[in-house]
């Protein structure tokens, strides 16, 4: 067993931060379902008022930029850019 | 009998001193403790115990059953309060019974204090946890967006799971770049050749990959229906089981749509596959007779990724529709391709190559290392 950082979500499910992508000055985050592979989502996190807040990403195409760079990040190439 | 007050009307949060406790109230704290063994704490047993007593009662009476009733009142209060946690703060029921036995080493409270905003305060606080209050005045109502009090809790999961999840999730991003990379660059191709070149890239090069691209006609006629016609056609001749999990990862990513994480551009595929595979039966049999997980798991057999030595390991594939699947895939000793190591056997090494040849870093899995070490100490066949 090891430590993983989860969190609960507005539907009461608990997620597994899988990572952490820090990108164009924003903090998105890869949560996962435990025991469903596939079932995952991406969030952001904000900052207002000294506390931090997780929201949902403004449009299909941050989910997109923001998957790929998770590629990126642990295939281990260089740059995919398009 | 009279039914009892067994509230505390005046003080609030009263602490108990139990230092110089009577020799009845240990023994009547101690049956109670015995008929409600995983609820009620020594503290809140005692408590009860010297109310009893101070009634009146005496130690003999209660030890022989006469006030089981009441006893059965005070401890079903005990459940209320867990409910109460339950339903105001985002936690487990075990967590709730912790909370209720770290506070009752302290205080002396009921149902009504528990209700009350300031102890409400006080358990979020302490326990640094969610009340669903809170999170209710959280909720922005600006464009539909929710945001939700980042509060990380820390657990103990199962390495091996961590590990498949960050590979499911990358597996799906490949398919999504690749797929949308590979549909830009196949559009594009002004040849049959710029079309056959692209398709033998395989993708680990981040582009999609169907063997059976290769077969595609008149790049002018290309579609979604030819799309999804030669990922059919793919997933049904292809021996590479990579490719079913990849086919069945995108149909199961479907079901995460709620979660604000679609996959648009894949709605027009889909619907062709849909409908092409309604009348596949080949393809659709074998997709019921097995999971995409199975797939996966398959595939790192098949590719030497992880061994089947060990005799404890259990079968994925018990039944015979399995076999026959497994068999048709072109797996050699299928029933041996079967089985699945146990958490214990997984072999680091050859599991990090895994990833490894799907370009994934090896020293992703550095933070695992030391505990999926101690996982496979065991099964090293």
């Amino acid at each position: 067993m090891i430590d993983v950082n989860t969190i609960t979500l507005e539907n009461n499910q608990e997620y597994i931060i899988v990572d952490a992508i820090e990108l164009n000055n924003n903090k998105y985050l890869i949560l996962a379902k435990e025991n469903t592979i596939g079932d995952f989502c991406i969030r952001k996190v904000i900052s207002k008022e000294g506390k931090e807040y997780i929201v949902k990403l403004d449009s299909n195409e941050e989910f997109d930029i923001i998957l790929k760079e998770f590629v990126r990040k642990h295939s281990g190439k260089g740059d995919k850019n398009e | 009998m009279e039914p009892m007050d067994d509230r505390i009307p005046e003080e609030k949060y009263k602490i108990y001193d139990f230092i110089n406790t009577s020799n009845d109230i240990e023994r009547v704290s101690n049956y109670i403790i015995k008929l409600y063994p995983n609820l009620v704490t020594k503290f809140y047993a005692k408590v009860a115990a010297q109310k009893m007593l101070d009634k009146g009662i005496t130690a003999e009476a209660i030890l022989d059953g006469s006030f089981d009733k009441y006893i059965h009142n005070y401890v079903g209060s005990l459940k209320e309060m867990i409910d109460e946690l339950l339903s105001t703060f985002f936690i487990s029921e075990s967590d709730a019974i912790k909370i209720l036995h770290d506070l009752s080493n302290k205080y002396y409270f009921d149902i009504n204090d528990l209700k009350s905003e300031k102890m409400k305060e006080e358990i979020a606080s302490t326990y640094d946890i969610i009340p669903k209050e809170i999170k209710e005045e959280s909720v922005k109502v600006d464009n539909e967006a929710t945001e939700i009090l980042l509060r990380v809790q820390k657990k103990k999961k199962n390495a091996r799971v961590v590990a498949m999840l960050l590979c499911g999730i990358g597996i799906v991003g490949i398919f999504n770049y690749a797929y949308k990379e590979g549909k830009r660059e196949i559009e594009s191709a002004k040849t049959r050749k710029e079309l056959t070149t692209i398709a033998n890239l395989d993708v680990k090069e981040g582009t999609f990959t169907n063997q059976s691209m290769v077969k595609s006609g008149d790049i002018k006629d290309y579609n979604y229906s030819q799309i999804a016609s030669s990922i059919i056609n793919g997933c049904s001749k292809n021996q590479n089981l990579f490719d079913y999990y990849m086919y069945d990862t995108y149909l199961n990513f479907k079901s995460a749509r709620k979660f604000n994480n679609p996959i648009v551009m894949m709605d027009k595929v889909l619907d062709e596959l849909n409908l092409q595979l309604a009348s596949n039966t080949e393809l659709q049999s074998l997709y019921e007779r097995t999971s995409g997980y199975d797939c996966f798991l398959e595939y790192l057999y098949k590719e030497g990724f992880i061994s089947h030595t060990d005799s404890d390991y259990y079968i994925i594939g018990q039944d015979i529709e399995k076999y026959k699947l497994l068999k048709m895939s072109g797996l050699e000793n299928p029933l041996e391709s079967a089985y699945f190591p146990k958490e214990s056997s997984i072999r680091l090494n050859k599991l990090v190559n895994a990833f490894t040849s799907m370009k994934y870093d090896a020293t992703l899995f550095n933070e695992f290392k030391d505990d999926i070490e101690d996982l496979t100490s065991g099964g090293r066949g």
